[in-house]
């Protein structure tokens, strides 16, 4: 099992391009294989035979396991390691993992051998053989979701409850770090009104060129992640992640782009955003959210972000508070752009209007650092077609 | 039900050796300050009146010197009883118990046999020191030949030593110098208890205690404390650590499938380990959490009394354990 990104500990065997006795080359597509972040095509490293797999669809392999060999033509594949198949599990068998107390909390259970997964007493254990029950459908009781006796008797007297469906690794990671950020991160939100006139304006300036040199349509979106790419330059505080002791400031500003998928949300990340022109940023943007819907994106697609931006303005949604995807120290999402009564030189007034709500981590910026970093991005917008213009 | 009345464990024991010392004229007691001085916790006071200079035998403070006296005299026919004052001492007793007491019967093809006893005290708190506050009573355990009794109750060490004067075989009785003003009923007519019985001291179902000497006190009042939070605690003392009623705690930890084990002996390699393994061999498959043992740490006895207090087990760290242990913790 190949590690398809830094800290990938196990992979998901998704499909086998290739069957058994096949004759590939290297660079040939081999198998797709799921890590938390995305599916990934694995390519053959070597010309030859494929032989000897041990690792099927569906199974979760721990990165460095032997899942088959590449032989040579005649060559049969080495005898059977010691490493290999029995670490593996098949998440076809334990649908029931998908009950919240067996989830594993990191993506490290998941590498675990048979030895690990719930504890159990050795009287539940037995009483569970006597009884027929599968403990693997049972919900521990004890620390941990230790599983006893009683509540392997209880498991035996219960009605057979149909399991929920077993989440993807999408979903499953959604759950596990919004869950996590949302316990473990300090949050505090700002919120601010702003008059998206300029930011209107310059996308009607903008667009039409870009459109025509490069293709791609500019969304409000792209203005506002090349904007707010451009204000973190000068606000490495909010570009920064809580590293446990200390603030750890990011050298880059990579814009994470929130990007619906089928059964969750992702961040996509457009590198180097403050550097990068307008055009750039809607081009890539588009390449990752046409990957996103299609489930394809890359793990590196999905890692590296240093500030998040999440628009929820395409659902009509005025305003909302998004939650922090650590190490990111803050996410800012975007209400929609709508028409309001507000006051202009002491009259009523109708102007396009947009409600933004930034959440930052307070154990690395506090609220003035981010209020003044709210209002000089609300300034940046305020005056969009100057801080664009030369794109 | 037979008469009883209360006496103290001290008045047990002395009133055992008394009865002993009537009915078999072959029984005598040696050791250091018996006679007048009645030992230092005046257990044997009066006995030297009774009985004379001869059969409660003051000795020089020479504990490998007048046990082996006793090993001999035993061989011999006759049925010493050795008081080791402060049970530390043992340390100098050892060849001769260890390697004659316990050998001799196999050695001769059972012709000779040493029917004697050895008691000796254990138990920290009285603020005695490393030196004097030992709980030794494993060492024995340890070797074939050996009979190790350890009586946690008035009744228990009066039937228990009347046994193990007319045992045939060495016995080492210990007996906890804190308990000897422990007060219990006591018949007034003649009994003895078996070896290898153990005894429920108090009937439970949700954890099993198994506790020797005063631990076994202890763990009464820990069952007690484990009452308020609707934990029931049987408490089972085995009386004997050899030989070893193992029917009755591997029974009682399948009834209920939760073993703390208790004593006030060093816990790494001690009698803990030994009651504790037992347990998991014989009820694995009806335990519901890993035997947890309490014994003393594994430091010297320290004279400071916080200090010492926080080295042996307390009513405060069983019932905490207990608690720990029930409420789910592997």
């Amino acid at each position: 099992m190949p590690a398809l990104e830094m800290a990938q500990e196990s992979g998901k065997i998704v499909s086998w391009l290739k069957k058994e006795g096949d004759v590939i080359s290297k660079g040939e597509p081999l198998l797709e294989v799921e890590t938390d972040k995305a599916v990934v095509e694995v390519e053959a490293s070597a010309d030859g035979v494929l032989a000897g797999v041990k690792s099927h669809e569906g199974d979760v392999v721990p990165v460095g396991v032997t899942i088959a060999w590449i032989v040579a033509a005649g060559e049969q594949p080495p005898a059977e390691s010691a490493t290999a198949a029995p670490a593996a599990r098949k998440t076809t068998e334990q649908p029931a993992s998908a009950a919240p107390a067996n989830v594993p909390t990191s993506g490290q259970a998941e590498t675990a051998g048979p030895a690990d997964g719930p504890r159990i007493s050795p009287k539940a254990r037995r009483l569970a053989k006597e009884r027929g029950v599968d403990i693997s459908r049972i919900r521990g009781s004890g620390p941990d979701g230790t599983i006893s006796s009683e509540d392997v008797l209880a498991a035996a007297k219960a009605p057979a409850v149909s399991a929920p469906a077993a989440l993807s690794s999408v979903a499953r990671l959604m759950a596990e770090r919004t869950t996590q950020s949302w316990t473990e991160v300090p949050h505090f939100f700002l919120v601010r009104d702003i008059d998206a006139g300029a930011l209107l304006q310059s996308r009607e300036q903008l667009a039409p060129a870009i459109e025509r040199d490069r293709g791609v349509k500019v969304t409000h979106t792209d203005l506002l992640v090349a904007l707010t790419a451009r204000v973190l330059k000068k606000h490495p505080k909010m570009n920064a992640s809580w590293a446990g002791n200390g603030i750890r400031l990011n050298p880059n500003v990579n814009m994470s782009v929130a990007m619906a998928v089928t059964d969750g949300v992702v961040g996509a990340v457009i590198p180097n955003a403050d550097a990068a022109s307008l055009a750039d940023i809607a081009l890539q943007r588009r390449d990752l959210s046409e990957r996103a819907r299609s489930g394809r994106l890359k793990p590196a697609d999905v890692t590296g972000g240093t500030f998040t931006i999440t628009n929820l303005g395409m659902y009509n949604v005025d305003a909302f508070n998004a939650i922090i995807a650590p190490p990111q120290a803050a996410i800012l999402a975007v209400g929609r752009i709508a028409d309001r009564v507000v006051p202009l030189n002491g009259q009523p007034g109708v102007r396009p209007m947009m409600t933004l709500t930034l959440s930052s981590d307070h154990r690395v910026v506090d609220g003035a650092q981010a209020a003044i970093f709210l209002n000089d991005l609300a300034e940046a917008i305020r005056a969009a077609g100057e801080w664009l213009g030369e794109n | 039900m037979p008469e009883t009345r209360e006496l103290t464990l001290g008045e047990a024991v002395r009133e055992a050796l008394a009865e002993e010392m009537r009915r078999d004229s072959r029984v005598f007691i040696c050791g250091e300050d018996i006679a007048e001085a009645g030992t230092v916790f005046k257990v044997l006071t009066g006995l030297v009146d009774e009985f004379g200079k001869e059969r409660v035998l003051d000795t020089p403070i020479s504990e490998a010197g007048f046990t082996g006296i006793a090993v001999g005299a035993a061989m011999t026919g006759m049925r010493p009883v050795v008081d080791i004052m402060f049970g530390d001492f043992v340390t100098l007793t050892m060849d001769q118990m260890v390697n004659q007491a316990a050998k001799v019967h196999y050695m001769s093809g059972g012709k000779w046999k040493v029917p004697m006893v050895m008691r000796a005290t254990l138990g920290a708190t009285r603020r005695s020191a490393a030196q004097h506050s030992q709980s030794l009573h494993a060492w024995f355990c340890h070797v074939p030949g050996l009979k190790v009794v350890l009586p946690s109750t008035p009744y228990d060490a009066k039937g228990l030593l009347k046994t193990a004067i007319r045992d045939d075989n060495p016995v080492v009785f210990f007996e906890d110098k804190m308990m000897y003003r422990l007060k219990g009923p006591v018949p007034v007519e003649e009994y003895t208890i078996p070896f290898g019985v153990a005894d429920i001291k108090r009937a439970g179902s949700d954890i099993t205690i198994v506790a020797t000497s005063s631990m076994v006190q202890v763990a009464l009042g820990a069952a007690k404390l484990l009452e308020e939070f609707d934990i029931s605690a049987e408490v089972i003392d085995p009386r004997t650590v050899w030989p070893l009623d193992e029917k009755t705690l591997i029974g009682s930890a399948k009834k209920t499938s939760r073993v703390m084990v208790v004593d006030e002996g060093y816990e790494r390699y001690g009698v803990t380990a030994e009651i504790a393994s037992v347990i998991a061999e014989g009820a694995f498959y009806d335990l519901e959490a890993p035997v947890k043992r309490i014994g003393a740490m594994h430091v010297p006895i320290p004279f400071s009394p916080p200090l010492e207090d926080a080295t042996v087990p307390t009513e405060k760290s069983v019932f905490e354990a207990a608690k720990a242990l029930c409420s789910g913790g592997l």
